[in-house]
């Protein structure tokens, strides 16, 4: 068995326009990491099609992602994931950090120590690569 | 009209009786799907009931236009060749049209669910079963232009060598300059083997592009290939009893016994015979292998 595809679900009653949902939604399952960078997507008009939605509201939400270098339309190869959010990465970051500086308080150690273990942690794996 | 009428009521009997909810719940066990409930079964239900109907739609007219224009013709003649024409044509126009009724079909609820994997032919129809009905199909074509190359060939190798008394070649001699004569032109076979091939390029297109038919991304998947995998077969079959009977309008025995023909002629001859009378039944093989479920495959399927 393969790992099913994921899925994108649009609730026209919402409130949210639909282009809208797509986008986040997009954004959402890449920054999660079901969709990986290279991961393929379909075609403006079989998303379109299977959402029973205008093919333009589908290509305005593909544009801006692709505005924001989250997507990338190669001509052979279809619309494909080309990198993780800024600043959807940024988010993801700012949360592990808040955990680690929890988790290091809770050992006593201050910032110059949770700092050195995290810079020696780093190292150490730029070592082993 | 007596094979019209019972046509008609054996193809009802189908329509009505078998498409209910088990029906469709077979369907779908055949293509490996083993978790079946109540949605899904009356989802496959109504793919074969749709299919079914149009089926009957396509094919009463047909069956009804055909005795109408061919009212001399046998009942032998209308069983045989050109029952296969008529039927596996029907089949595969009433699934062209249902491929197309049904990517007309928009979803009607507020909340739309889609699956984010690009959708390809080579999903729906295996790589081998695309390329056995293309050669297939370059098969049919080569055979019909064959023939309007060769005939007028061995007509002006007939003008110059006089045909065989008829003491000498008694079954042949009368029928060769009649046989040439009389054979129709080539083009309805051209013609019928590309609207096959288009009939067949449009079930497989719609079936990769339209919308889905349930939110179940297994069962849409399974009831896309069934619709791509059937057209396929289907026009592999009917391509084959075309390309039988371009080859066999070729009648390489008339040939033989043209004066003066140089030798290879009579070894194509042979070849010619078998390719003849194996392609039809390879064409059957092939639709049937095509068509039936491939269930290690489909047991991968997500």
């Amino acid at each position: 068995m393969t790992a099913a595809a994921p899925r994108l679900v649009v609730d026209l009653d919402s409130g949210v326009p639909p282009w809208r949902q797509v986008r986040d939604q997009l954004l959402g399952l890449i920054a999660a990491g079901h969709l990986t960078v290279g991961a393929q997507l379909p075609t403006i008009r079989q998303l379109a099609t299977d959402l029973g939605l205008a093919a333009g509201t589908v290509a305005r939400a593909y544009r801006e992602l692709e505005t924001a270098g989250v997507l990338h339309t190669a001509r052979r190869r279809g619309t494909l994931v080309a990198a993780i959010p800024a600043a959807q990465s940024q988010t993801a970051l700012a949360t592990l950090a808040a955990d680690y500086a929890t988790r290091a308080r809770a050992l006593g150690a201050d910032l110059d120590t949770a700092l050195a273990a995290c810079r020696a942690a780093y190292t150490h794996q730029e070592h082993r690569q | 009209m007596v094979l019209v009428t019972s046509t008609v009521l054996v193809l009802s009997a189908v329509v009505v009786g078998v498409v209910r909810p088990p029906g469709g719940a077979g369907l779908l066990r055949r293509w490996g799907i083993v978790e079946l409930d109540g949605d899904k079964a009356r989802t496959a239900s109504r793919y074969l009931r749709e299919r079914r109907v149009l089926t009957l739609v396509v094919m009463v007219p047909a069956l009804v236009v055909v005795s109408t224009l061919w009212v001399n013709v046998s009942t032998y003649e209308l069983l045989s060749e050109a029952s296969m024409y008529l039927v596996l044509g029907s089949v595969l126009v009433s699934m062209l049209v249902a491929e197309w009724w049904a990517g007309l079909r928009r979803p009607q609820a507020s909340t739309r669910v889609a699956v984010l994997r690009r959708r390809r032919v080579s999903d729906l129809v295996p790589t081998y079963a695309l390329v056995l009905y293309l050669a297939m199909t370059a098969l049919a074509i080569a055979a019909d232009v064959a023939g309007s190359v060769v005939r007028p060939w061995a007509q002006r190798m007939l003008q110059r060598s006089p045909p065989p008394a008829e003491r000498e070649r008694p079954f042949l001699a009368g029928d060769l300059y009649r046989d040439l004569a009389a054979i129709p032109p080539d083009w309805p076979f051209l013609a019928g083997t590309a609207a096959c091939l288009a009939a067949v390029a449009g079930v497989v297109w719609l079936a990769v592009t339209r919308p889905m038919a349930t939110e179940d991304d297994r069962v849409d998947a399974v009831l896309r290939a069934r619709s791509a995998r059937v057209a396929v077969g289907l026009g592999t079959a009917l391509t084959a009893t075309i390309t039988q009977a371009a080859l066999a309008r070729l009648r390489p025995q008339s040939f033989l016994f043209v004066q003066g023909a140089p030798d290879w002629v009579t070894t194509a001859g042979t070849a010619l015979y078998w390719v003849t009378v194996l392609v039809w039944p390879l064409g059957i093989v092939i639709w049937i292998w095509v068509t039936t479920p491939p269930r290690r495959r489909l047991a991968r399927t997500p």
